[in-house]
């Protein structure tokens, strides 16, 4: 059987808004607060992989994420060399809270989370994560409590729709949401909840699932 | 005027009656519940925390906030310039059950239970191991004699439980974090050979089991230092390349662990990340770099 390599996202720009302007803060949503917001704005070539660190940054600094969204068809289409696959924001009431928010997406980005490439599978990716405590980013998302074990699957359409039935044949674990293609990037996946035991037997499943329709794209 | 034994022992049966009777038709059918302290065995339990007791506070809103932060008392208002009587009271149940896990014990048994050959510290009682931390460090020579029988030797990790200065936390919350432990350690295919539990433990004995056993790291559950009503917070330690006297900043702490901080399964797979992040480096500690364990 294949192996998988891991393929590590890379942050494409990092901007800090000290003390962003109020109509701006307004137009990304923002509750209105006297002292105005500090905001960090990154791009980075992996889009779930920013978003898994993203969540990260919420457990481990008072920063919410106020603002994420993917690229139309991804990092090999993208409209600049700093664009990558998408733009996240975290906001906080002060800039030291933003270093730390940016301190956690980097160390999440660096050491947590990645997607993997299926070995001579000519570029086959995926992304299976169990989050042992999700934070308040992806919690909403999925509108489960903060704290819940958290699986995150993503792969191409027809990979991860394999690989997400797979995982939930395996694991006793819930759907919480399903992304059919097409999405931004056209990739496909899923949020699932369950005991964090459940959550890892399905990421396995699921990347197991992934590596099997890499190498045999017709079931034969 | 005299009255003689029998007397007044008939005076005293009468009034005695009354009393009943009258006790007897002003009983309630049920009783209110007993008050602190009331009958053996009774829980004090202080009413629920109200949301805040802050008279004019400046910002209201934000008090809530504070509030479901943390289960420490916060917010509390006072009288005069002293506490409430409430909450001293709930302050002084707090550092009773602290006290009260400090001196708690793990009762015998519980290692065998939970699949882990009993072992002891060169301390001979609580006391001892209160006052001589460095009794705490070192197993007894009996104990060291058991280690160094061991057959299943050079384990990938040296799985420990301490009672540590929390003994009831290793009641509440052990079986369940080490067994979800050795499950973590299992499924990243970690050897873990056989696990003891040392009585009167300190963190460092683990360093003296590692050595005996030659393992590429030790693991050890202990009960933390308990505060004001944290009597059941578990510790995890993770130390590779176990050596006497290895500094502490050599080694990754997951504390918190118990209900309403780190959940055991959570503590696991940060122990195996940590575990495996550290034999992919050869050290462990602080040097891992920031963010590993808990920032």
């Amino acid at each position: 059987m294949s192996g998988l390599v891991r393929r590590p996202a890379t942050v494409l720009a990092c901007r800090r808004l000290p003390h962003a302007h109020p109509r701006l803060c307004e137009a990304l949503g923002l509750p209105e607060t006297v002292g105005g917001r500090s905001l960090a704005l990154i791009t980075c070539d992996q889009d779930d992989t920013l978003y898994a660190a993203l969540d990260h940054a919420t457990k481990m600094a008072d920063v919410d994420v106020v603002y994420a969204r993917s690229f139309y068809a991804g990092s090999a289409h993208a409209s600049g060399p700093l664009s990558g696959e998408v733009m996240g924001v975290l906001a906080a009431d002060e800039p030291e809270s933003i270093e730390q928010g940016v301190a956690a997406v980097e160390f999440a980005l660096r050491e947590l989370f990645a997607f993997e490439e299926v070995e001579g599978s000519g570029g086959v990716t995926l992304f299976a994560a169990a989050i042992g405590s999700v934070g308040r980013y992806l919690a909403a998302q999925a509108e489960v409590a903060p704290g819940t074990p958290f699986g995150y699957f993503i792969a191409p359409p027809v990979e991860a729709t394999v690989g997400v039935d797979a995982a939930l044949k395996v694991a006793d674990v819930t759907l919480r949401r399903f992304f059919g293609p097409p999405t931004e990037t056209n990739f496909a996946g899923a949020y699932v909840t369950g005991t964090l035991d459940a959550v890892e037997a399905a990421a396995k499943a699921f990347a197991d699932a992934v590596v099997d329709v890499a190498a045999r794209p017709h079931g034969r | 005027m005299s009255l003689d034994d029998r007397d007044v022992d008939a005076i005293v049966e009468a009034v005695v009656q009354r009393i009943a009777r009258e006790l007897a038709q002003a009983a309630p059918t049920s009783l209110p519940p007993a008050p602190c302290g009331g009958d053996a065995g009774h829980h004090c339990t202080a009413d629920p925390r109200p949301v805040h007791a802050v008279e004019r506070p400046v910002y209201e809103a934000m008090l809530p906030r504070l509030v479901a932060l943390t289960p420490s008392q916060i917010a509390m208002g006072r009288a005069g310039n002293r506490l409430r009587t409430d909450d001293y009271l709930r302050a002084r149940e707090g550092q009773a059950d602290a006290r009260d896990a400090v001196h708690s014990a793990v009762p015998d048994g519980w290692a065998e239970q939970n699949e882990l050959t009993p072992l002891k510290s060169r301390c001979n009682d609580r006391h001892e191991y209160l006052l001589f931390p460095n009794h705490g460090r070192r197993l007894d020579d009996a104990s060291r004699a058991v280690v160094e029988a061991d057959r299943r030797l050079a384990p990938d990790v040296q799985v420990i439980v301490g009672d540590g200065l929390s003994p009831n936390a290793v009641v509440q919350n052990g079986a369940e974090t080490l067994a979800a432990l050795r499950r973590a350690l299992t499924t990243a295919g970690l050897r873990e050979g056989t696990g003891y539990y040392v009585k009167f433990a300190r963190i460092a004995v683990a360093d003296e089991i590692g050595v005996l056993t030659r393992a590429r790291a030790t693991v050890i559950l202990v009960g933390e230092r308990p505060g004001l009503g944290t009597g059941d917070s578990l510790s995890v330690y993770l130390a590779v390349n176990p050596r006497l006297g290895q500094d502490n900043a050599e080694k990754n702490c997951i504390s918190n662990v118990r209900p309403i901080g780190i959940r055991p399964d959570e503590a696991a797979k940060l122990s195996v990340e940590i575990l495996q992040r550290g034999f992919a480096r050869g050290w462990g500690g602080i040097d891992l770099g920031v963010g590993w364990g808990r920032q």
